[in-house]
């Protein structure tokens, strides 16, 4: 064969490695520049490629060498070295470096060189040719590689030469891209080729002018290959472009031969799917897509489920919020109107109200009230101010006593409160019953008594109570690792001894920090906090009432108690006002927050950790509290939309853990996982990666449990970056340790069966879809109503699985119970929209009257074009059925 | 200097250095004759023809060359490696071209655009006839021994070598090229 000079080196290596190994001649393996040659990969038309070891920083990388004959110095070279070295996706295959080198050889012969990160994989078009593939895979290795041309095109680079071989399926799952900005290299000065491959190239490609629409169009081109459509010369010719070179596809029959297949692609991609890649390969570049970014997300054909689910699901971050605190009074500057409550004009309404009610005693009764508040008012003014300027004043002990009256004072304010609110109702009960429910009020004058300490023991019990008292911490910190049994046992142990001594605040102590425990344990602790909450509130044992309560509130909220839930809190944060500790208020105002967070009352969730924050501000701690709260702070950002704002809080609050634990502390957990949650929900997928995988070295490092949720979600992000293989491992992963530590019905069971069902989904696996998605749907269903929103996610994937499998009949049943719990909890029109729209498909196949399903579509329609961003996919679904099924002629 | 018929014999008493004179005198041409057909399985398919002929050194009865003789182990080795490969116990060289063996289009090496479509054209011949012009021309054999590469009539080969180089011809003009054959290919024995 002619070509003697670009096997050359090959020929080299290969002498040597055969007369070291078959005549046991010692030679030293062939090297270039600073690069030892170990294999060689292959090649393609610009250069060779061989897996080499460099000698300077002792790494494998792939190198390629350039057959281009090396003209001029490096430098320029280097420069687009430098320039693609910088950008690091994991869509992209890493460049070390560039240049030239020379060849061991013959030191007259220098090769430009490109250093790379060493991929073991298949280059797209084999890994296509090499097994039939469902399209929503190939499609899916794609999007990933679009991401990595995206990435670039941010980063102000070209591909340049964009083809099926060009893009690497890694043995890793991963799929990235190879080779950019080589056209630009390799533009031989004497062969007059255009630079590219002919048959991806972009028409003003071939007039030398390159910019990332023509990647955009070579995108397209080999992603209409890939799908099966064929031959880009007629798709191009539809176009309007006179194909470049008589592109054809292989035939998989005659491995040879280029065939030219008919112009068709095939009918099972959808028609926008057909549709965004011809106005991505339009003649005139301003004619396509304005960026690949637009063209992906048009692209994302199976994403709209997940997308539509996104935001709402829980990634696995636990966090908290709650409900509007009063504000605390001043000094001054309030006399006589006691916040508001009883200021001219509100006197001179509920005059009015009672003067109205047109009863005739209604003008006596206003007038007894209205003295009687008036008194009761100044008697609380002067007290508060009495208190006020006592806490200025005073040392350590008298601000402790006048926070504690000003609790007190707190709560008269709004028992006064509730009793005006109650005589604005001016009907004939309110108006008699009046003055009785004012002198019902309770008194201000003893808020300011003092108190003495109940709960100290007696001297004669002191030590072993201070003892008892210390196990109880222990149990604390237990709760805190997770380790649930031997909280509870701690706990359990106290609360005997405190039993054997009589000392019942001891007891409570226990009986909350035993409840609590077993509720951390996702056991029920409702006996043990009730009969804390109830002795607590009897013995004046502020702290421990407001530890119950807050729990009990948790416990009820979530099960849609809220009413309850909301009630509870109250007596909670009155409690902890009245008790002097800061850190027990903050921790009930961030519980608080959470109630708030979980009702989706997002505002008032930040509004308690405003507060919360201010005691910390105010009271700093040397522990993680301020850290934890960072936390709760970034989750109520997150919930809002903010990420910024969330990512600032969580990468804060990892920053304050590892300054106190350092870097290897398996406390850092949790956090590093909200930091990795937050890159993913920002699309940093390689970073939300790495922090995840440090997550999980730390939490195996530690064997220490909840690392599920980094597994999920490390799950999540692999399944982004398109290693679908690497994710359903992780999945699985996840999915066992949540199965052998909070058991086979745990609603994290649930959501890891939806994440797998919809990655199983997305890769048409359709029976292993509707198996998870099965699962997810049966735990959720035991869980009712807890667990609504993910039941009806589950329904929908199980509706699409079904469909998908041809068993229309009960898909039908799935997504029409997904549509009415939809309803029944409330999700937007848009959101209903997607389980509706796979229910009318499913309809549809089933032969449903047709102006009933026209109906239908017209609607979906109307919601998703209203719905706006995020469902244009959909939009784009509604409408193709609709063009290809016009209305039905009356 | 020995003789290839002396180098093999003391390589097949055990002289490894007389086995390595005689590998560096033919490695060239052997790599690559296998190195544009399999890539990177040439280092293995070079190994195997060098030992299978020290084993077939019987038949290497000294009338013809050493490099013929080694040039016919190479083709069988080819043969072989397509036949297993394809699952094709009646592969023949005679009518499937590398093309058709699924070599790319954009794997023909070149380091210039006449080469790259010289090698192009190349492919899409029957192998044999490939071989036979490639062994003609480039590794300099004459029609005599390019036939007993091929164990066939030297009459046969001659007339091979018109096919190949009329439908190389024609590869090249479909290719938009117009090639004088006598000044894009070396000179050889007239046919």
């Amino acid at each position: 064969m002619p070509p003697e000079h670009p096997a050359a080196l090959e020929a080299e290596r290969v002498r040597r490695r055969l007369q070291a190994r078959m005549f046991g001649v010692e030679a030293p393996a062939l090297r270039v520049g600073r690069f030892e040659l170990v294999d060689r990969i292959g090649h393609g038309a610009h250069g060779e490629v061989f897996e080499a070891r460099d000698l300077r920083v002792d790494r494998t990388v792939a190198l390629k060498l350039l057959f281009r004959p090396v003209q001029g110095d490096a430098e320029p070279v280097r420069a687009e070295a430098r320039a693609l070295a910088r950008l690091s996706h994991p869509n992209v295959v890493t460049v070390f470096d560039a240049g030239i080198a020379t060849v061991e050889l013959d030191s007259t012969v220098s090769r430009y060189f490109i250093a790379m990160e060493r991929v073991h994989g298949d280059p797209a078009d084999r890994w296509c040719e090499a097994e039939e593939r469902p399209w929503s895979q190939i499609l899916a290795v794609y999007l990933a590689a679009g991401e990595g041309l995206s990435a670039a095109h941010a980063a102000g680079l070209v591909h340049g030469d964009f083809k099926p071989h060009n893009v690497i399926v890694g043995d890793d799952g991963l799929v990235r891209v190879l080779d950019f900005g080589l056209a630009g290299w390799t533009a031989s000065a004497g062969g007059g080729r255009p630079r590219g491959t002919p048959g991806y190239m972009a028409p003003e490609a071939r007039r030398g002018r390159v910019d990332a629409r023509s990647d955009q169009f070579s995108f397209c081109v080999a992603l209409w290959e890939a799908l099966g459509g064929a031959p880009v010369g007629s798709a191009l010719r539809g176009a309007g472009v006179e194909p470049v070179f008589p592109v054809g596809r292989r035939d998989p029959r005659r491995p040879g031969a280029l065939t030219r297949i008919p112009a068709r692609i095939p009918a099972r991609i959808p028609a926008r799917i057909v549709a965004a890649l011809e106005r991505g390969m339009s003649a005139d570049p301003s004619r396509r897509w304005p960026s690949m970014d637009r063209l992906l997300r048009r692209l994302c054909a199976r994403s709209p489920w997940r997308r539509a689910w996104i935001g709402l699901l829980p990634l696995g971050v636990v966090a908290g919020l709650w409900l509007a605190p009063p504000r605390t009074p001043e000094c001054e500057g309030t006399e006589g109107s006691i916040g508001g409550l009883w200021d001219p004009s509100r006197v001179e309404q509920l005059r009015n109200r009672f003067e109205s009610s047109g009863l005739p005693y209604a003008t006596d009764a206003w007038n007894a009230l209205e003295r009687q508040v008036d008194e009761y008012v100044g008697e609380w003014t002067a007290a508060r101010q009495q208190s006020c300027r006592d806490a200025r004043s005073g040392d350590q002990s008298q601000r402790a006593r006048a926070d504690r009256q000003r609790m007190c004072l707190h709560e008269r304010q709004r028992a006064l409160a509730a009793t005006l609110d109650a005589v604005a109702e001016a009907d004939a009960l309110a108006v008699r019953t009046a003055s009785r429910m004012m002198a019902d009020l309770p008194p201000v004058a003893p808020c300011l008594l003092p108190r003495e300490d109940p709960l100290q023991p007696p001297p004669d019990l002191a030590d072993a109570v201070a003892r008892a008292r210390a196990r109880l911490m222990q149990a604390r910190e237990h709760s805190r690792r997770g380790e649930h049994d031997r909280a509870i046992e701690h706990a359990q142990s106290v609360r005997e001894i405190a039993d054997s001594l009589g000392f019942d605040p001891l007891r409570v102590e226990a009986l909350v920090r035993l409840g609590r425990a077993q509720e951390h344990a996702k056991r029920d602790g409702t006996e043990a906090l009730d009969a804390a909450l109830w002795q607590a509130s009897a013995l004046g044992h502020d702290a421990v009432e407001a530890q119950a309560a807050s729990a009990l509130a948790l416990r009820a909220a979530r099960r849609d108690q809220h009413e309850r839930a909301t009630r509870l809190m109250r007596q909670a944060e009155v409690a902890a006002r009245r008790h002097d500790d800061p850190s027990l208020l903050r921790e009930i105002l961030i519980d608080s927050g959470t109630l708030a967070r979980l009702r989706s009352r997002f505002d008032e969730a930040m509004a308690y950790l405003e507060r919360a924050g201010e005691l910390l501000a105010a009271h700093p701690t040397s522990g993680l509290e301020r850290a934890r709260w960072l936390r709760m702070v970034g989750v109520v950002h997150s919930n809002r939309g903010e990420l910024e704002a969330a990512r600032a809080a969580f990468e804060q609050a990892l920053v304050e853990v590892e300054a106190r634990r350092g870097p290897k502390h398996p406390a850092l957990v949790d956090y590093l996982l909200s930091v990795g949650i937050v890159h993913e929900q920002q699309n940093e997928l390689e970073s939300a990666r790495r922090i995840l995988e440090r997550a999980l070295a730390l939490g195996q490092a530690d064997g220490s449990s909840a690392s599920y949720n980094v597994l999920n979600s490390l799950g999540v992000v692999l399944e982004r970056q398109g290693g679908f293989d690497q994710a359903a491992r992780y999945y699985g992963r996840a999915k066992a340790q949540v199965e052998l530590e909070l058991g086979l019905e745990h609603p994290m069971a649930a959501m890891i069966d939806i994440n797998l069902g919809s990655l199983m989904d997305r890769l048409d696996r359709d029976d292993e879809a509707l198996e998870h998605f099965h699962r997810a749907a049966v735990i959720c269903e035991d869980l009712r109503p807890d667990r609504d929103m993910e039941l009806v996610a589950a329904l929908h994937g199980k509706g699409r699985s079904l469909r998908a499998l041809g068993r229309h009949r009960d898909a039908v049943d799935a997504l029409a119970t997904a549509v009415q719990i939809g309803g029944a909890i409330g999700l937007t029109p848009a959101m209903q929209g997607a389980p509706r729209m796979e229910l009318a498909f499913a309809r549809f196949a089933l032969e449903a009257p047709w102006a009933e399903l026209h109906a239908e579509f017209v609607e979906l329609e109307q919601i998703f074009a209203e719905a706006g961003a995020g469902f244009e996919d959909e939009l784009a679904e509604v409408r193709d059925w609709l063009v290809e099924h016009p209305a039905p002629a009356d | 200097m020995p003789s290839d018929r002396e180098l093999l014999d003391a390589w097949a008493q055990g002289d490894r250095n007389a086995g390595n004179d005689l590998f560096v005198r033919h490695f060239d041409a052997i790599f690559r004759f296998f190195f544009n057909r399999v890539g990177t399985e040439a280092e293995e398919m070079t190994q195997s023809t060098f030992l299978g002929a020290l084993e077939a050194r019987d038949r290497f009865r000294g009338a013809s060359s050493f490099r013929t003789f080694l040039f016919a182990i190479a083709r069988n080795q080819l043969l072989l490696y397509f036949r297993s490969r394809r699952r094709d116990a009646k592969l023949t060289f005679r009518t499937v071209s590398m093309v058709d063996l699924g070599a790319s289009v954009a794997s023909a090496l070149a380091d210039s655009e006449e080469r790259r479509l010289l090698s192009e054209a190349m492919l899409h011949l029957p192998v044999d006839l490939q071989l036979a012009l490639e062994l003609h021309y480039w590794e300099g054999l004459t029609t005599r021994e390019v036939a007993e590469v091929f164990e066939s009539p030297q009459g046969s080969v001659k007339r091979w070598l018109w096919r190949a180089r009329k439908l190389l011809a024609e590869q090249l003009e479909a290719r938009g090229v117009r090639v004088e054959l006598d000044r894009a290919m070396p000179p050889g024995e007239p046919p």
